[in-house]
C-alpha cells in the first residue's frame, strides 16, 4: 500500500472540500478554515494501492471541481489551494512542511 | 568619501518650548552593514515625555508613542562638512497636512548629533537634537528556551552559506546566525544568553505542542513576558512536536486577522519543532548533504518565525510568490525546492525591509498593535480601510501616573443605546488631579471604536463644550473610601459621523486620556458585543431608528423639537414594543429628562418662545421604566451609573411637580440602592448630602416680556 498525502493549504474559508479516489469518496471534511500564518488548514494521509488513480477534488461549498490522475509508487502528496475562483493543485512526492 | 551616515539617532525636541518628546531616526541612505541593504529611507517614532515629581521622591517618566512617520524620496547632499537630507514625509496614520523634514549630519566629530527640523503648514517647525545611537535601525532581545526531550546542540541555528552547492554563484560566503541575519537587515537582535529554561516535557501523556500551549508556556518561561507592552522582546521556544507533524515552526501568537485568538499584546513568541522530518539529520558539526541541508532549514526556520513576530506575511500572501525572502517556502517558489536555494541570498526582500526598519511602530514592534488588527502587517493590497485615525495607536510604557478603564456591560441588545464607564485611578502615593468632565466634549478624552469589518474609527461628538476645567483631586492609590478614582459615564451610539454601533458583532473600544500639560495616557482595549435583532419587530424598527432624527434625540437626551419628532416617535415605539428590554429601558433612560424639561423654540419672529412645559408625568413613566429594567440586572455592577443618572433625573421631575418630599426619597432610596451594590462612600455620601438640601422650588416672579423693552421717557 502506498500513502497519500493530502493537505488543504491555502484560501479555505470555512468551506467543505471532498476528495474521491477512483469514484469513491475518501476524504470529506467541512468548515476548513486556513491559519494564514502558517499557509495550512488541515492535512491527513490516506492508504492507497500503488499505480494509477483518478483523483477528483471538490468543494461544493464554492462549486468547484479539479481532476487529476497519479501514478502512485510509495507515497504522494496533493497540496490543494483555492486561488479565487480556481482550485490550485501541487504534487510531490516529499511531504510539504509549514512554518 | 563621504562617512555613511546610516543608522539609528535618538534625542529630544529643542523647540517649541513647552512640550517634551523624544524622536528615533533612522537614516538608511548610504551603507554601514555588511551585506545590508540600503533602501533610502528615513523615518521616525515619535514619543511624549510626561514627568511626575512627589515630593522626596525620584521623578517618575512616562513615555507615551504618539506617531511615526516614513520619508520615501529623501534627497541627500553630502559634502565635506555635513550631509543634509530633505524630503517630504508621510505619517502613516490619520491625515496630516504636508510636512518636510531637514537633517543636518555634521561629518564631525563621529558623535555629532543629527539636527532634524519638522516643518508642517500652517504650524512653527519643531527641532530635534539626535545623537547617533548606533548602526542598525532597530534593536530587540530573543530569549531561547529548551524543551528537555530536544535539549542537545544545535539548539541555535549556524550555517556556512557556502555549505551546499545550491546557492546563487556570487552568494558572500559567511557564517550566519539568527543574529547575523537579523544583523544584516539592519535589526540589532541580542539572545539573552543568561536565561535558558529546560522544560521538562517528559510526561507520559504529552506528546505534541498546541498552540494553547506553547502560549500558556511562553507565559509561564518569558521572562519578559510580565510587565508593559508593547517591547522590543521575542521569545523562541525549541520544543519536540506540534500538533500537526508536518509544522517545522510557528508563531502561535497572531492577530485575529490571522486566524488567530486576537487578544493582544501578540507577536511575542514563536516555536521551532526539533522533531520535524527537516532536521531528521541536525548535528552540531555538519559534513553531509543531509546535515548540512537541515542546518540551512534550521536557521531557514529561527528567521522565518521570528519574521512573523515583526508581523511579515508569507511572501505569497503579499502577491510575491516568487520572493527571495526568508518569509518564503521553497516548495512555493518553485516546482523543485532546490530552485529557491539557488537564487536565495539569505535575506528578506526589499518590502519587508522596509517595514522591519521603517515601517509603523506598532506594526512591527512585539505586542504593539493593541487592536490585534494585524491589517497593516506590509499593507496587503485591499487593507486601506484598515488605516487609524490619529493617536489610536498610541502606547505608554514607564510609571504611567494613572490607569484608565474602559468597561462596560459585555453585551449589548440591538438598538440598545451604547455607553462605556471610563475611570481614571490613581497610581501613585500621592494625590494627583484630573479632569473631572473625562469626555470628548471637552477634548480631554478620544475614544477610538473598532468596528466588527475591523476599521477602526474615533467616536467625534456633536458638541464641542468650551468650559475651565472642573479638576477632581484623587487620593493616593489604594483610598479605603475608593476616593484614588473617579468615573465619567459617555455615550457612544451616536456622534457626528452618525450611529457608531448600528451593526451586529464584536467591537473594540479604547480611549486615551488628555490630562493637564502633555499627559497622555492611553486605556485598555475593552470588547463588547452587540446582539442581532431578537425579532422581525426589532429588524423593522432599525429601519427608523439608524436615522439622523433618531441618532441626535438620543444624542441630546430627548428633545421635543419639531425638527426631531420622527426620532422622539421611534424611541416612544422601541419603548414601547420592546418593553422590559434594555433597548427600551436605555431609551426611555436617555430621553426621559427631555420629555420632562420645558422646551423653547424660536417663533415665525426668530424670537425664543415656550413651546410646551415638560410632560412631567409621561417623563417619569420613562424614568420608572427605565429604574425598573436597571435595578433588575444580573450583574448590577454596569448599571451603577446609569441607575443613578435616572433616578437623579427622577427626583429633578418630581421636584419640579412639586412633589418634594417624594424627591427627597427617590434620592435617599437611591443612595441605598448604590451603597447595597458597593458603590464607594464619597458617591452615596454626595447623594445623601443632595437628598438632604432639597427643598421646595422658589415661585417665579413675573419676567419682563423681551419682546416688549420698555421705553426710555424722553
Amino acid at each position: 500500500m502506498a500513502k497519500l498525502g493530502i493537505d488543504l493549504q491555502e484560501g479555505f474559508e470555512n468551506d467543505e472540500v471532498v476528495v474521491t479516489i477512483d469514484g469513491q469518496e475518501s476524504f470529506r471534511h467541512t468548515a476548513v478554515r486556513t491559519k494564514r500564518v502558517l499557509g495550512l488548514a488541515m492535512n491527513d494521509t490516506i492508504d492507497v494501492a500503488n499505480g494509477k488513480h483518478a483523483i477528483e477534488i471538490s468543494v461544493p461549498t464554492r462549486n468547484l471541481h479539479h481532476k487529476l490522475t497519479i501514478n502512485l509508487r510509495d507515497e504522494l502528496h496533493l497540496g490543494i489551494s483555492l486561488r479565487g475562483s480556481e482550485l490550485d493543485v501541487i504534487t510531490r512526492e516529499e511531504r510539504f512542511g509549514y512554518g | 568619501m563621504a562617512v555613511p551616515v546610516s543608522g539609528s539617532y535618538r534625542g529630544f525636541l529643542t523647540a517649541p518650548a513647552g512640550a517634551s518628546q523624544r524622536l528615533d531616526l533612522r537614516i538608511d541612505v548610504d551603507k554601514r552593514i555588511d551585506e545590508g541593504s540600503v533602501l533610502q529611507r528615513v523615518s521616525g517614532d515619535v514619543f511624549s515625555i510626561d514627568k511626575v515629581v512627589a515630593p522626596g521622591q525620584p521623578p517618575k517618566e512616562t513615555e507615551v508613542y504618539l506617531e511615526s512617520w516614513i520619508m520615501e524620496h529623501p534627497k541627500v547632499v553630502a559634502n565635506g562638512n555635513a550631509t543634509t537630507i530633505t524630503g517630504e514625509i508621510r505619517f502613516w496614520n490619520a491625515v496630516h497636512p504636508k510636512t518636510t523634514a531637514t537633517i543636518r549630519i555634521p561629518s564631525t566629530p563621529a558623535d555629532a548629533p543629527a539636527a532634524v527640523t519638522i516643518e508642517k503648514q500652517s504650524s512653527p517647525p519643531a527641532t530635534y537634537s539626535c545623537p547617533p545611537a548606533g548602526k542598525f535601525f532597530r534593536a530587540l532581545h530573543l530569549e531561547v528556551d529548551v524543551c528537555k526531550s530536544v535539549n542537545k546542540e544545535p539548539i541555535l541555528p549556524t550555517y556556512g552559506t557556502h555549505s551546499l552547492k545550491e546557492r546563487p554563484p556570487d552568494l558572500t560566503n559567511r557564517t550566519l546566525t539568527i543574529e547575523r541575519a537579523y544583523g544584516e537587515a539592519g535589526i540589532e537582535m541580542v539572545i539573552r544568553g543568561d536565561k535558558r529554561d529546560i522544560i521538562d516535557d517528559s510526561a507520559a501523556s504529552f506528546s505534541s505542542w498546541s498552540d494553547a500551549e506553547l502560549h500558556n508556556a511562553m507565559e509561564a518561561h518569558f521572562s519578559q513576558y510580565q510587565g508593559a507592552w508593547p517591547k522590543w522582546e521575542i521569545w523562541g521556544l525549541l520544543a519536540g512536536e506540534y500538533d500537526n507533524s508536518n509544522v517545522g515552526g510557528v508563531m502561535f501568537d497572531y492577530a485575529a486577522s490571522l486566524g488567530g485568538p486576537g487578544k493582544a499584546p501578540e507577536r511575542q513568541g514563536f516555536a521551532v519543532f526539533r522533531k520535524h522530518f527537516w532536521f531528521d539529520s541536525l548535528v552540531p558539526n555538519p559534513k553531509t548533504d543531509a546535515e548540512l541541508t537541515a542546518a540551512r532549514k534550521f536557521l531557514w526556520c529561527y528567521t522565518h518565525e521570528s519574521g512573523h513576530a515583526f508581523n511579515l506575511l508569507h511572501s505569497w500572501d503579499k502577491n510575491r510568490p516568487k520572493s527571495l525572502s526568508w518569509m518564503n517556502y521553497d516548495w512555493k517558489y518553485a516546482s523543485k525546492p532546490e530552485e529557491y536555494w539557488k537564487a536565495f541570498r539569505f535575506r528578506f526582500d526589499d518590502e519587508e525591509l522596509t517595514h522591519i526598519r521603517h515601517g509603523n511602530r506598532p506594526s512591527v514592534i512585539m505586542g504593539g498593535d493593541p487592536w490585534s488588527s494585524g491589517g497593516h502587517a506590509e499593507a496587503p493590497p485591499g487593507s486601506e480601510h484598515l488605516r487609524m485615525p490619529p493617536g489610536a495607536m498610541t502606547s505608554a510604557t514607564g510609571d504611567v501616573p494613572i490607569d484608565i478603564e474602559v468597561s462596560s456591560q459585555p453585551y449589548f441588545e440591538f438598538l440598545e443605546p451604547v455607553s462605556i464607564e471610563l475611570r481614571a485611578r490613581n497610581l501613585l502615593s500621592i494625590p494627583i488631579n484630573v479632569s473631572g468632565t473625562l469626555h470628548p466634549e471637552f477634548g480631554n478624552v478620544t475614544v477610538y471604536v473598532r468596528r466588527p469589518d475591523g476599521r477602526i474609527v474615533e467616536y467625534m461628538p456633536i458638541s464641542c463644550k468650551l468650559a475651565e476645567d472642573n479638576i477632581v483631586e484623587l487620593s493616593p492609590a489604594g483610598a479605603k473610601d475608593s476616593s484614588d478614582r473617579h468615573s465619567r459615564s459617555i455615550f457612544l451610539s451616536y456622534g457626528r459621523y452618525g450611529f457608531y454601533f448600528d451593526e451586529p458583532g464584536q467591537y473594540f473600544v479604547r480611549a486615551v486620556y488628555h490630562g493637564p500639560g502633555d499627559t497622555l495616557i492611553p486605556s485598555n482595549v475593552h470588547r463588547l458585543r452587540v446582539g442581532h435583532p431578537k425579532s422581525v419587530e426589532a429588524d423593522r424598527l432599525a429601519q427608523d431608528y439608524f436615522s439622523y432624527e433618531t441618532g441626535a434625540a438620543l444624542y441630546l437626551g430627548g428633545s421635543p423639537s419639531q425638527y426631531l419628532e420622527d426620532g422622539m416617535n421611534t424611541l416612544l415605539e422601541v419603548v414601547d414594543r420592546l418593553k422590559g428590554s434594555l433597548a427600551a429601558a436605555k431609551c426611555a433612560a436617555r430621553i426621559a429628562y427631555g420629555v420632562g424639561r420645558t422646551f423653547h423654540e424660536l417663533d415665525e419672529k426668530n424670537i425664543v418662545r415656550r413651546k410646551r412645559g415638560g410632560d412631567t408625568k409621561e417623563a417619569l413613566q420613562l424614568a420608572e421604566l427605565a429604574l425598573k429594567v436597571f435595578q433588575a440586572q444580573k450583574k448590577p455592577r454596569h448599571f451603577n451609573i446609569p441607575v443613578e443618572r435616572i433616578a437623579r433625573a427622577k427626583a429633578e421631575l418630581l421636584l419640579r411637580s412639586g412633589n418634594v418630599t417624594q424627591a427627597r426619597s427617590e434620592m435617599t432610596k437611591l443612595a441605598g440602592y448604590l451603597h447595597k451594590h458597593g458603590v464607594k462612600p464619597s458617591v452615596t455620601k454626595k447623594i445623601e448630602a443632595d437628598a438632604a438640601k432639597i427643598k421646595a422650588p422658589k415661585a417665579k416672579t413675573a419676567r419682563r416680556s423681551r419682546s416688549a423693552p420698555s421705553r426710555k421717557k424722553r
